[in-house]
C-alpha cells in the first residue's frame, strides 16, 4: 500500500531511457534513488510488426504496450550517433548571446546543414587559454528528433530530455575508472562506429563512421547502413558473411577514417600530431565475439593499445556497474548525478514536459489535500462519534440518577413516615434510659461520698407538680407571698435532681462541682449545671433537707428530633436523631442492657 | 485557458473529483446532520443537569445525595430502609400484646366480658397485694380503664386493660410499702389510624425504699421474659415493655435510708395495623 502511494506521488522518479538503434530500440527503466538510480527494466524492441518475439527481442505490439505502461513516466531519448554532431569549439565571445550566435554560426559552417532547423546546445569545457573559452557543442536537426518521436509513437509521453549519444558516453564515463591523459573511446555498433577522444574526463573530439558490425556482416550486400530513419519495416533477414572476413576487409578504411579525423582535429587546434601522439590508448566497446578482430585492426592501423571496456567498468568511484554506458550516462545526467550535458530537447517538447510537471504538481497537491481532508473528516467523525457516545451515556446516567434519586426520595419519605410514627416510642425510650442511667450514676456517687438524693423529676413533672404545690400552699396560707412561678428553665427534655450534701463550706462546694462535672461527662447528658434559685420549686418537705446543703442540678437530655436529617459532626442532638434511622443505633436492647 | 486546465485536471485526476464529490456528499449528507443531532442533545442534557443540580442543592437526603455517592444512592437508601424496618419490627415486637389480648382486640367488644375481666383483675390484684404485704389504697383499683361505648373501636379498651394489669401487677411484685394511687389518663375515644402507634398513659403513685423504686423502674421497660431471665420480679411472662413518660422521686425522711415516694407517668404503646381485606 505504502509502496503504491509512493509510486503515485513520485511517478516522475521513474525514468525511461530510450536508445533508438539500428532497426530496434533499446529501453531501460530506472528508479531514481540514493546515491544513484537503479535500472529495474532493460528491454530491446523492434518496430517491425512481422518479427516474432525471440530471446530478448520484443516486437512492435510489445513496444506499444510498453509505451502505454510507462506513459506517466519521464522519458529521455538518447539520439543515435549518426543523428548528432558533437565537437569542441573555441569561442572568443564573452556574453551569453554572443556565445550562442558564434557557436551556432561555427556549427552550421562545420556541419553544412544549411537552412534546416538545428537544435544546438553547449557546455563550457575546462580550458588552459585565458583569452578564449572552449565549449562542447552538440547539435542535430529538429526534424530528425520529431521523426524519431513519431516513429516510436511517443508523442503523448513526457519527454524530459534529448541527449546526444556521445554526450551520453561522456556522462557515463564520469564515474568509471579511465586512462590518464588523452585516450579514445571506440564503440562499434551495428549501424556504425563512434569515436570520442578524451583528455582525462573531458571530450576533445567525437565522430561517427558508418562502418560497424552490420556493415561487416552484410559486406557485399550493403542493404543496411547506419541508423535509418523511416526504416524498420524490412523483414528480410540478410545472409550473414563470416564476421572476421568482413572486419578484415573494411578494417583498414575504418582505421584510416579515424586517423584522419584525429589529424584534422589536431590541425584545427593548431597542433601537428606525431605518430606517437596519435597512438592513443583506446577503450573498445563491441560485440564480445568480434572484439579481437576490431582490436587487431586498431592496433595494426593506429598503433593503439586496446583496452577492453568490460575490464574497466567493474571499478567505479561509486560502486556502480555499468551495463550500458550510454543509457546509464543519460540517466545519471538527467537525474543530476553526473555532469551537465547539452540538451537537444525541442522547445515544444520541453513545454509539454514542463506542463506535465505542473500537472503532476497539481495532482500531487490534490492528492495531499485529499489525504488531509480524509484524515480531518475521519478524525471529525471519530470525535463526533465519541461525543455522541459520551452524551448518550450521560443521558442514560442522568436518567438513571434521576430515577434513583426519585426512588430514594420515595424511600426517604417512607422512612420519615415510619420515623414519625415511632418518634413517641423513641422519646419514651430515651426518657426511660436517661432516668435509669441517672439513677445508676447517683448510686455510684452516693457510694463514694456522703450525700443523698432528695428529689428526681423530669422537667415537666417538676414544674407542674411544683406549681400545683405552690398554688395549694398559697390557698392554704393567705399570708404567704407568691414566689415567681413563671421562672423556669427552658429545655425540651431534662431532669431536675435535688440532693443534700453532708459537708460544709469549701468541701461542700467542691463536692457539688465534682458532682456536676461527673454528670457532664456522662454520654447521655447534653448539659449539666446547678439550677438557679429563682427557677427552683419547693417540692421537698423542709424536714427532709438540711438547710444550706440542699442543691438542685439540672440535667439536660438530648431531644429526639422530629426530622430525619443527615448526620453532622458538630451536633449531638442531630446525631442522636439521625442514629435513630440507622440500623445500628435503633436497638431496643439498649434498655434491657442498661437496666441490667 | 481555465477551461483547458479544468479539463486537463479532470482527465488526469478524475479520481480526485470523484473523491471530493464522495466526501462532500458524506460531509453534507451524514456529517452535518450527525453534528446537528449531537448539538440538539445539549438542551435536554442541560435541563436534566439543572434538575439534578437543583435536586442536590435542595435535597432532603443530606449527605447521601452527593455527586461522588450517586452510584450507591439507591443501594444505600434501600439498605437503610431495610435496616430501619428490621429495627422497627424488633422495636414493635417488644411492645406487642399477648396473643390472647390480640384476639380480644380483633373480636367484637362485649362490655359484660370486659367488666367481668376487670372484676377478676381487681380481685386478683387485691389477693396479690395481700400476699406481698403491699398496702393497696382503695382508690387504686378505681383507676382502671373506663369503658366508652360510643366510640369507633371500643375493643381498644382491652389494650388499656392489659397495660394497667401489667403495670399494677409489676408494682405489687416489686413489693413497695404502699401503692397510693393509680389512674388511667387516656381514653379510647377519637379516631383510630389504619397504621400507627397508640399511646396509653397511666399515673401511679407509691412509696417504698429506693431499691424497690429502682427495681420497678428497671423492670418497667423489659418484657416479661427478659425480666424472668434476669431474676427480677415478673408476674407475667408476656408483659410488654412500658416506659417512663415522666416521674418524680421524692424522699420522705431526712436520713439516707428513709423511704421515697414515686409519682410515675407510665406509658404503653400499642401498634395498630389494620389489614386491608
Amino acid at each position: 500500500m505504502i509502496h503504491r502511494i509512493k509510486q503515485m506521488l513520485w511517478r516522475q522518479r521513474r525514468l525511461v531511457v530510450m536508445l533508438p538503434e539500428h532497426d530496434a530500440v533499446r529501453v531501460g527503466v530506472y528508479l531514481d534513488g540514493y546515491p544513484i538510480p537503479s535500472q529495474i527494466v532493460s528491454e530491446l524492441y523492434t518496430l517491425d510488426t512481422a518479427v516474432t518475439p525471440r530471446n530478448g527481442l520484443k516486437n512492435a505490439e510489445h513496444w506499444a504496450a510498453f509505451v502505454d505502461q510507462h506513459r506517466e513516466n519521464s522519458w529521455v531519448i538518447v539520439l543515435p550517433h549518426a543523428l548528432t554532431i558533437s565537437q569542441s569549439i573555441t569561442c572568443e565571445a564573452t556574453t551569453p548571446d554572443l556565445i550562442d550566435q558564434d557557436l551556432q554560426k561555427q556549427a552550421k559552417k562545420l556541419s553544412g546543414l544549411g537552412q534546416k532547423k538545428v537544435i544546438l546546445d553547449h557546455e563550457l569545457l575546462p580550458s588552459h587559454q585565458s583569452d578564449r573559452s572552449t565549449y562542447w557543442v552538440t547539435y542535430c536537426q529538429d526534424d530528425e528528433i520529431q521523426q524519431i518521436i513519431r516513429e516510436h509513437g511517443i508523442e503523448n509521453v513526457a519527454i524530459c530530455d534529448v541527449i546526444g549519444s556521445h554526450d551520453a558516453c561522456w556522462s557515463g564515463i564520469q564515474h568509471l575508472r579511465r586512462p590518464k591523459g588523452n585516450w579514445m573511446l571506440v564503440e562499434v555498433l551495428d549501424g556504425g562506429t563512434s569515436l570520442v577522444v578524451f583528455e582525462d574526463h573531458t571530450p576533445l573530439l567525437s565522430h561517427f563512421y558508418p562502418i560497424g558490425h552490420a556493415l561487416a556482416k552484410e559486406r557485399g550486400q550493403s542493404a543496411k547502413g547506419t541508423y535509418r530513419l523511416g526504416g524498420g519495416s524490412s523483414s528480410t533477414t540478410p545472409k550473414l558473411s563470416p564476421l572476421s572476413s568482413g572486419i578484415q576487409s573494411i578494417g583498414e578504411a575504418w582505421a584510416r577514417e579515424m586517423e584522419r579525423t584525429i589529424l584534422e582535429h589536431g590541425n584545427r587546434e593548431g597542433r601537428v600530431s606525431s605518430s606517437v601522439e596519435r597512438q592513443l590508448p583506446c577503450l573498445l566497446i563491441c560485440e564480445p565475439g568480434s572484439r579481437s578482430d576490431w582490436a587487431s585492426q586498431l592496433q595494426l592501423h593506429l598503433g593503439s593499445s586496446v583496452l577492453p571496456f568490460e575490464n574497466w567498468v567493474h571499478e567505479t568511484s561509486i560502486g556502480w556497474k555499468s551495463k550500458n554506458l550510454r543509457q546509464d550516462g543519460a540517466c545519471m545526467a538527467t537525474c543530476k548525478k553526473s555532469i551537465s550535458l547539452p540538451s537537444l530537447l525541442p522547445e515544444e517538447v520541453k513545454q509539454a514536459w514542463d506542463q506535465k510537471q505542473v500537472d503532476l504538481a497539481f495532482r500531487s497537491a490534490a492528492l495531499v489535500a485529499c489525504f488531509l481532508i480524509t484524515v480531518m473528516l475521519v478524525a471529525a467523525f471519530i470525535q463526533k462519534s465519541m461525543l455522541w457516545d459520551i452524551k448518550s451515556d450521560l443521558f442514560e446516567e442522568l436518567d438513571s440518577v434521576e430515577a434513583r434519586v426519585g426512588k430514594s426520595l420515595e424511600v426517604f419519605d417512607s422512612l420519615k413516615e415510619e420515623y414519625q410514627m415511632l418518634r413517641p416510642l423513641l422519646m419514651a425510650e430515651d426518657q426511660t434510659v436517661a432516668v435509669l442511667k441517672t439513677l445508676e450514676t447517683l448510686q455510684s456517687i452516693s457510694s463514694e461520698d456522703p450525700g443523698w438524693m432528695v428529689l428526681l423529676a423530669d422537667i415537666d413533672s417538676y414544674y407542674s407538680i411544683g406549681d400545683q404545690l405552690q398554688a395549694r400552699a398559697l390557698a392554704d396560707d393567705t399570708n404567704s407571698v407568691l414566689s415567681s412561678t413563671t421562672n423556669r428553665i427552658v429545655m425540651d427534655r431534662g431532669l431536675v435532681l435535688e440532693m443534700v450534701l453532708d459537708a460544709k463550706g469549701e468541701a461542700m462546694r467542691r463536692r457539688l462541682e465534682e458532682t456536676v462535672a461527673f454528670f457532664r461527662q456522662s454520654d447521655f447528658i447534653l448539659r449539666a449545671d446547678t439550677l438557679p434559685g429563682n427557677a427552683r420549686r419547693s417540692i421537698v418537705s423542709s424536714n427532709v433537707i438540711l438547710r444550706d446543703r440542699h442543691f438542685a442540678i439540672i440535667l439536660e437530655l438530648p431531644s429526639v428530633s422530629d426530622q430525619v436529617q443527615a448526620p453532622t459532626s458538630n451536633s449531638r442532638q442531630e446525631e442522636t436523631s439521625w442514629k435513630r434511622v440507622q440500623p445500628a443505633a435503633v436497638s431496643t436492647n439498649t434498655i434491657s442492657a442498661e437496666g441490667s | 485557458m481555465m477551461k483547458g486546465w479544468y479539463y486537463r485536471l479532470l482527465a488526469d485526476a478524475r479520481w480526485i473529483v470523484v473523491f471530493l464529490v464522495l466526501w462532500s456528499a458524506l460531509f453534507i449528507g451524514v456529517y452535518l446532520p450527525f453534528d446537528r443531532r449531537i448539538e440538539q442533545m445539549d438542551q435536554p442534557l442541560e435541563r436534566a443537569w439543572e434538575r439534578l443540580s437543583q435536586s442536590i442543592q435542595t435535597n432532603r437526603l443530606g449527605s447521601l445525595l452527593a455527586f461522588d455517592r450517586l452510584g450507591q444512592l439507591a443501594e444505600n437508601m434501600d439498605q437503610s430502609f431495610s435496616s430501619f424496618m428490621d429495627s422497627e419490627a424488633e422495636l414493635i415486637s417488644r411492645i406487642l400484646l399477648t396473643e390472647s389480648d390480640q384476639r380480644k382486640l380483633e373480636s367484637g367488644f362485649q362490655l359484660v366480658e370486659y367488666e367481668n375481666a376487670v372484676a377478676n383483675l381487681k380481685e386478683h390484684l387485691r389477693r396479690e397485694a395481700k400476699d406481698q404485704k403491699v398496702t393497696l389504697a382503695p382508690a387504686v383499683l378505681d383507676g382502671m380503664p373506663e369503658p366508652v361505648i360510643e366510640t369507633e373501636k371500643p375493643s381498644l379498651l382491652w389494650v388499656d386493660y392489659a397495660f394497667a394489669k401489667h403495670l399494677l401487677a409489676l408494682a405489687i411484685a416489686c413489693r413497695p410499702t404502699e401503692i397510693h394511687a393509680f389512674q388511667t389518663l387516656t381514653s379510647i375515644d377519637g379516631p383510630v389510624p389504619e397504621r400507627g402507634l397508640r399511646t396509653s398513659q397511666f399515673r401511679l403513685q407509691l412509696t417504698g425504699d429506693m431499691a424497690t423504686i429502682q427495681q420497678l423502674l428497671r423492670t418497667l421497660p423489659m418484657r416479661g421474659s427478659e425480666t424472668q431471665a434476669m431474676g427480677l420480679p415478673s408476674p407475667y411472662w408476656e408483659k410488654p415493655a412500658l416506659f417512663v413518660g415522666g416521674l418524680m422521686i421524692e424522699k420522705t425522711g431526712p436520713t439516707p435510708d428513709d423511704q421515697v415516694r414515686l409519682n410515675l407517668l407510665a406509658e404503653g404503646f400499642h401498634y395498630i395495623h389494620t389489614r386491608n381485606q
